[in-house]
């Protein structure tokens, strides 16, 4: 009888004891961007969120110890669920380190088993068709962890690089799973209509039991058809009800990571209009999607640029949901500078930054317009702190000659929810120790208020909210306009945030990568380099 | 003694909704039996059973319970059933000594501290948003301003809501002056420009607006491009809520 009642309680126990991990480890960082709303935000509180704390923030270890570096290049950002960072490297190695230590807990493939690299072009080359190793960002499903990849496999399309989700167990790193083939690449001939399509900047969503990712080309020689596919979660079979197919021809890429909203799935297309003269149709390209999670069927489509003015504005940075006083949003910036937020359940368009269209135009540039929309250089998703959005984006100087530079090696944070463009501006932060070119900064992240960033000379970056800690200066809104002359030309004066720490990292490689983020979990910084080191970075 | 049975009204559509509904439903559980967790060990339990899909208007009604809420509500109705004593897929547990009396505080508390714990995570996420709205603006006798001179600043227009720069300056064919001006005006503002003779092309890049010169008048938008023959001075308002930005391209013949 006794033993009857242990049993009893220890099966009670198990079951009570397996509602805690929520508890435990809500200080995880588990996806890109954070969560499946690609917020960017880390809620709980920590040393990283007090301002008095951050600027005391220094390097607490790096990995590998030594200054090689680890051989390849990380442009994928780290996630961390229980004290374990996750991270590929483009020379085709996934690993997991401990956050504590930075002590290396696994990797795979093991070393004597091939990289994740393709035959098809030089390997770790982030531009080739198939050896661009992991450059997708993993995230995480139950104890698992997720991130597309080259198959080097040579029964598999020659070896040359066709792309898979793969899905590895957390403790010990050994393959779950490896899913169909979802991109193809069956030529290593630039400029032919081989495919060349693959899985590398877009990680993958998790999302009611399956598993999302975007599928995109290789530098656009060819440029490929868009795709966003979806697998069973837990055997990584494809499956074939949900497709989405973004043109008739070529083009629409899905560069970023989707996010998930109720039962909708929402992302961005890159453009179609590279060495094809006639619009596609459909044409899906350059366009905010969101679509039904099971049928892929569109719920609506914003395409604020059409064909006749795409010269290369890719839709590139993904779409950042927002919970705000004035409801959700859907917010992003496209790669010609200019960012927009929408009604996630209409598609429509609440407001375009800089505001410079009529409001009859709903956000959207009319084919005769003179704009150019351009292959320039705002490929970052932004941080979403309650009404405010902290992006890297054009800026009101966009619309002036040669202003489409203006908003590079910039942070601004725009407010949400007011009504009249002219406040739209919150801050504007000039980020030291970055190049100041088209990729000199990461994405955001944000803990209640306080902003970090990465830089492509190897600096991170905190930002103070002027809520949260006295702000630097004031500065004009419209960067190329002087204070005196700011009011009348009809900009607002606005802050420039205080920065609380700027902090070098030892191997003074890039740190922005080309989507790279600093994750932030249990009061620690993590983020990791082209020169092939992961740091933890701590108060 | 039975509790009762709860009607629980759910239209949980988002994470944060989400966030709530698990934060108040074991909290309504614990509110009603916390006496039986710690007082009521060894006697008799009757089950009670929390049933929040037996709600209003069926499965079909705008109460409905969403698919990824009804996990929430299996977990509670297990922890109902549990610490009332009932066995998984069966009636009741018999009654027990000790060991029982013990596991069931381990689990009253368990789903306590968890009640806690989430119904501080929905807080905090409100929390912080509490200080997002905008700022107030910077004071001008107070605040420490630094002023980072753009490398080709705009410089204001005398005694006019609105600012120039001068991006391009040269001569064309035939010994044309050419000059290309970047022009900002103020919403609600019109500036006016020195006398010009020659073309003007104005490239609207934000805002919309109206030209004048003489007797003619163009519309100003980013859908087109408007050239316009001036002899003389030229005035531009500014007819939106936005600035007014343009590229202006002056040809002036020798």
């Amino acid at each position: 009888m006794f033993r009857f009642r242990m049993m009893r309680f220890w099966r009670a126990a198990v079951i009570c004891s397996a509602m805690t991990p929520a508890l435990a480890y809500a200080n995880d960082w588990p996806n890109y961007r954070h969560d499946t709303r690609r917020s960017g935000a880390q809620r709980e509180a920590s040393a990283l969120s007090d301002p008095a704390r951050v600027p005391s923030l220094t390097v607490r270890w790096q990995w590998p110890p030594g200054a090689a570096g680890e051989g390849g290049s990380f442009y994928a950002s780290p996630i961390v669920i229980e004290d374990r960072v996750f991270i590929g490297s483009n020379s085709g190695r996934f690993y997991a380190l401990d956050a504590k230590t930075g002590a290396l807990l696994w990797q795979f493939p093991l070393p004597a088993q091939p990289p994740l690299i393709g035959s098809c072009g030089a390997v770790g080359n982030v531009q080739s068709f198939g050896a661009y190793g992991v450059l997708s960002s993993a995230s995480q499903h139950g104890e698992r962890v997720i991130f597309g990849a080259p198959d080097p496999d040579p029964t598999v399309d020659g070896g040359r690089g066709s792309g898979r989700l793969y899905a590895l167990d957390q403790v010990t790193g050994k393959l779950v799973w490896k899913s169909d083939v979802l991109a193809r690449v069956n030529g290593c001939t630039a400029g032919t209509f081989e495919q060349h399509e693959r899985l590398a900047y877009s990680s993958p969503l998790v999302h009611d039991g399956k598993i999302y990712v975007g599928v995109h080309d290789a530098a656009d020689d060819p440029i490929q058809n868009g795709k966003l596919l979806a697998v069973n979660a837990d055997t990584g079979v494809l499956l074939p009800k949900f497709y989405f197919l973004a043109t008739s021809n070529r083009g629409g890429g899905i560069w970023n990571s989707p996010a998930a909203d109720g039962d909708g799935v929402l992302f961005t297309t890159g453009n179609t209009a590279d060495g094809v003269v006639t619009e596609p149709v459909p044409n899906r390209g350059l366009s905010m999607l969101r679509i039904d999670d099971e049928s892929a069927s569109i719920r609506w489509q914003f395409q604020p640029v059409p064909f006749a003015l795409d010269n290369d504005p890719d839709w590139a940075a993904g779409v950042t949901l927002m919970s705000t006083s004035c409801g959700k949003l859907s917010a992003s910036v496209m790669k010609d500078g200019w960012t927009y937020a929408l009604e996630p359940r209409d598609g429509e368009c609440r407001w375009q930054f800089p505001a410079s269209l009529p409001h009859s135009a709903h956000c959207k540039f009319p084919s005769s317009g003179a704009h150019v929309h351009g292959d320039t250089d705002y490929k970052r998703p932004g941080a979403a702190w309650g009404d405010v959005l902290a992006i890297t984006t054009g800026g009101e100087a966009l619309v002036t000659s040669a202003g489409v530079n203006a908003g590079y090696g910039r942070l601004h944070a725009l407010n949400a929810c007011v009504s009249s463009p002219s406040k739209r501006v919150r801050w504007i932060a000039d980020v030291p120790h970055s190049s100041g070119g088209g990729y000199s900064l990461g994405s955001p992240t944000v803990t209640r208020g306080i902003f970090y960033i990465g830089t492509d000379q190897a600096h991170v970056v905190a930002f103070a909210d002027p809520s949260v800690a006295p702000p630097a200066f004031a500065r004009c809104s419209q960067v190329l306009v002087p204070l005196a002359n700011c009011v009348a030309s009809g900009y607002s004066i606005v802050w420039a945030p205080a920065v609380l720490a700027d902090v070098g990292l030892p191997d003074h490689s890039n740190a922005a990568g080309l989507r790279n983020e600093v994750a932030i979990s249990d009061g620690r910084l993590f983020v990791a380099t082209t020169g092939g080191h992961v740091y933890m970075l701590a108060p | 003694m039975k509790i009762g049975k709860i009607q629980v009204h759910l239209k949980a559509r988002s994470h944060a909704h989400l966030n709530h509904v698990a934060a108040l439903l074991p909290l309504a559980i614990i509110s009603l039996t916390p006496h039986r967790a710690v007082a009521d060990c060894g006697h008799v339990r009757q089950g009670i059973m929390v049933d929040p899909s037996d709600q209003l208007g069926g499965a079909n009604s705008p109460f409905a319970v969403k698919p990824k809420t009804r996990g929430v509500i299996r977990m509670v109705r297990f922890l109902a059933q549990f610490q009332n004593g009932a066995k998984l897929g069966g009636p009741k547990w018999p009654p027990s000594g000790w060991t029982y009396c013990m596991l069931r505080i381990v689990c009253f508390c368990s789903v306590f501290i968890m009640t806690l714990a989430t119904g501080q995570t929905a807080w905090a996420q409100q929390g912080s948003q509490e200080n997002t709205g905008p700022l107030p603006p910077p004071p001008p006798s107070a605040a420490p301003f630094v002023e980072s001179a753009p490398v080709v600043a705009f410089k204001r227009i005398e005694d006019q809501n609105g600012s120039v720069r001068i991006a391009f300056k040269g001569i064309g064919p035939g010994g044309a002056k050419i000059e290309l001006r970047d022009v900002i005006v103020a919403p609600d503002a019109s500036i006016r420009f020195d006398p010009i003779k020659g073309q003007v092309v104005i490239d609207t890049r934000s805002g919309e607006g109206l030209a004048k010169t003489g007797d003619l008048s163009t519309t100003l938008d980013t859908a087109k491009v408007a050239s316009i023959a001036v002899n003389g001075k030229i005035e531009v308002q500014n007819q939106g809520d936005v600035p007014l930005v343009m590229m202006i391209y002056v040809v002036e013949g020798r």
